[in-house]
């Protein structure tokens, strides 16, 4: 450490420079943050509006969509009522093989981005 | 017989040919001298003859060695510190020698006289070049999510607000007398980012490197205890509660475009931060792409952790007696702790002001993982704000300001290697 006539001037400077840099080029950040997302969104929405419209001319056919199934399942099982004939009998097992891919450390959280 | 006499004659003469150097050789030598010369280069005799403070740095450094095994204080480096600090403290073992790297530069001339050099020296020019934490930063990219400060934007703010420890420390050190190259060493302590402290030291005052290294990771282990009360002095039980808005999904397209969009206007604005900044955002490329897995789980294992066992050992090395026990270090672990309070003080000042203007109101304890120290940081305001509010989850809210700090930090440092470099 040497003592030395400090130039306070040329210090505040480098202060004042140096915090108002960090703010500028984070606040630059933010706004081309929202500029690419806008971008991204927009690119993306064009995709999905151009995917609706070939599907929409594609599916001509008159299969009913998943929910219309699922409604029209419920209906026919409250109609009949009718359901699977449960036997009562516990067949729960232990197994031998403790193992399985839910325990398994190679899907851990680093695997999370694919 | 007159063979077998011949024979006999001809094996003494043989054995004769063989002992005599041996016995001439035996009679020049003095053995009281060798002896008291054995005695003398031992570490023992020179600790005795005058290098008793090498003694002082083999206690700082058990000392160390308690707070990363027992204390568990940032232990994966804070271990290899005192270890290297315990090596080079070591009299007679000649492993550092911190004349090779003299007036801030390597004395490439000497390193070829492999007599003079021990194996710290060699592991110290990554340092000294600057390879080790930017390799580090590689790793730590690798490791850093930016979703969150992707998907709230705004807490770019407070990692830039949280930088004013940095500043405010650099002015603090030059009124108690250092040099302005050696104050903007000191206060780079500010940003909480190890890797960041140590390549601005290393290029700006690399006789701080050991104080400046040791006060970093200190504090940085000690986040949870600065931080606390000074979020609680700053903030009312009211602010403290406050719930934040769910953040919206980020792409996997805005993760990718991100660090390459950020090393492009960072760099070209500050080509100083470059090494830094490509490092970490590098890191963070190979995480997000998707398609380098192999080299993404290499750089955050592996590669980061030789690396730090490299940094932290040479890092150590250079905290000798002479560089470390004097006032320069006590003056560097005050104003260390001035400058990590002073920036959890500015994160939480600007989201207290942000609150002033904006309609989602932000919950001012995230303005303290402005300071870097990823993750530690985010956790002290998840557990300050859960204490206010028990349902309140904080965590990824403050993980945005939190990797902005990293930013925010690697920009300052930028910053002052232009300035002061």
């Amino acid at each position: 450490m040497i003592t030395l006539a400090i130039n306070w001037g040329y210090a505040l400077l480098v202060t004042g420079v140096g915090m108002l840099t960090v703010f500028l080029s984070l606040i630059l950040l933010i706004w081309i943050i929202n500029l690419q997302t806008k971008l991204t969104n927009q690119v993306e929405d064009h995709a999905k509006t151009v995917q609706d419209t070939e599907k929409a001319v594609v599916t001509t056919d008159a299969h009913p969509t998943p929910h219309e199934q699922a409604a029209i399942a419920m209906a026919m099982h409250l109609y009949f009522n009718s359901h699977d004939e449960e036997p009562h009998v516990i067949t729960i097992e232990e197994v031998e093989k403790r193992y399985s891919p839910w325990s398994s450390k190679i899907y851990g959280m680093r695997n999370l981005n694919k | 017989m007159r063979q077998v006499e011949k024979y006999l004659l001809k094996v003494a003469l043989l054995l004769g040919m063989f002992i005599m150097p041996f016995a001439a050789s035996a009679e020049e030598i003095d053995m009281g001298e060798k002896v008291a010369k054995f005695v003398n280069d031992t570490g023992f005799a020179q600790l005795f003859a005058g290098n008793w403070l090498c003694l002082v740095m083999i206690v700082i450094s058990c000392i160390l060695f308690y707070l990363a095994i027992v204390k568990k204080f940032e232990p994966l480096l804070l271990l290899p510190i005192a270890f290297g600090m315990l090596l080079t403290n070591l009299p007679g073992a000649g492993l550092y020698h911190p004349e090779l790297f003299e007036g801030g530069h390597v004395h490439w001339g000497d390193f070829t006289n492999s007599n003079n050099v021990g194996l710290l020296d060699y592991l110290y020019l990554g340092v000294k070049l600057g390879i080790y934490p930017c390799i580090i930063f590689i790793g730590v990219g690798a490791m850093t999510d930016f979703g969150p400060l992707l998907a709230n934007p705004k807490s770019f703010l407070l990692g830039a607000a949280a930088q004013l420890g940095i500043f405010a420390t650099f002015l603090g050190a030059l009124a108690l007398g250092f040099t302005y190259a050696e104050a903007g060493s000191i206060g780079i302590i500010g940003g909480a980012d190890g890797p960041t402290a140590i390549y601005l030291t290393s290029k700006l005052a690399p006789g701080l490197l050991g104080p400046i290294a040791v006060a970093a990771y200190s504090y940085m282990a000690l986040v949870p205890v600065i931080q606390p009360p000074i979020m609680k002095v700053l903030t009312t039980k009211k602010e403290r509660e406050i719930v934040m808005q769910q953040l919206r999904k980020v792409s996997k397209k805005e993760k990718i475009v991100f660090p390459i969009v950020v090393t492009i206007f960072v760099s070209l604005l500050l080509p100083s931060a470059a090494p830094l900044i490509g490092c970490l955002m590098l890191g963070n490329l190979m995480r997000e792409c998707g398609v380098v897995e192999r080299l993404s789980k290499t750089v955050q294992n592996e590669l980061m952790n030789i690396c730090t066992i490299f940094l932290g050992i040479s890092v150590g090395a250079t905290t000798t007696a002479a560089a470390f026990l004097n006032f320069q270090t006590l003056a560097i672990l005050i104003i260390g702790v001035l400058a990590f309070s002073i920036g959890s003080a500015g994160g939480v000042l600007l989201a207290k002001f942000m609150n002033l203007f904006t309609k989602n109101k932000i919950n001012p304890l995230i303005g303290s993982a402005g300071v870097s120290a990823v993750p530690m940081a985010a956790r002290v305001s998840q557990n300050v704000g859960q204490e206010a509010n028990p349902g309140n989850f904080l965590l990824m809210h403050a993980m945005g300001p939190n990797v902005a700090g990293v930013i925010g930090s690697a920009v300052a440092a930028g910053i002052l290697l232009s300035f002061l470099g």
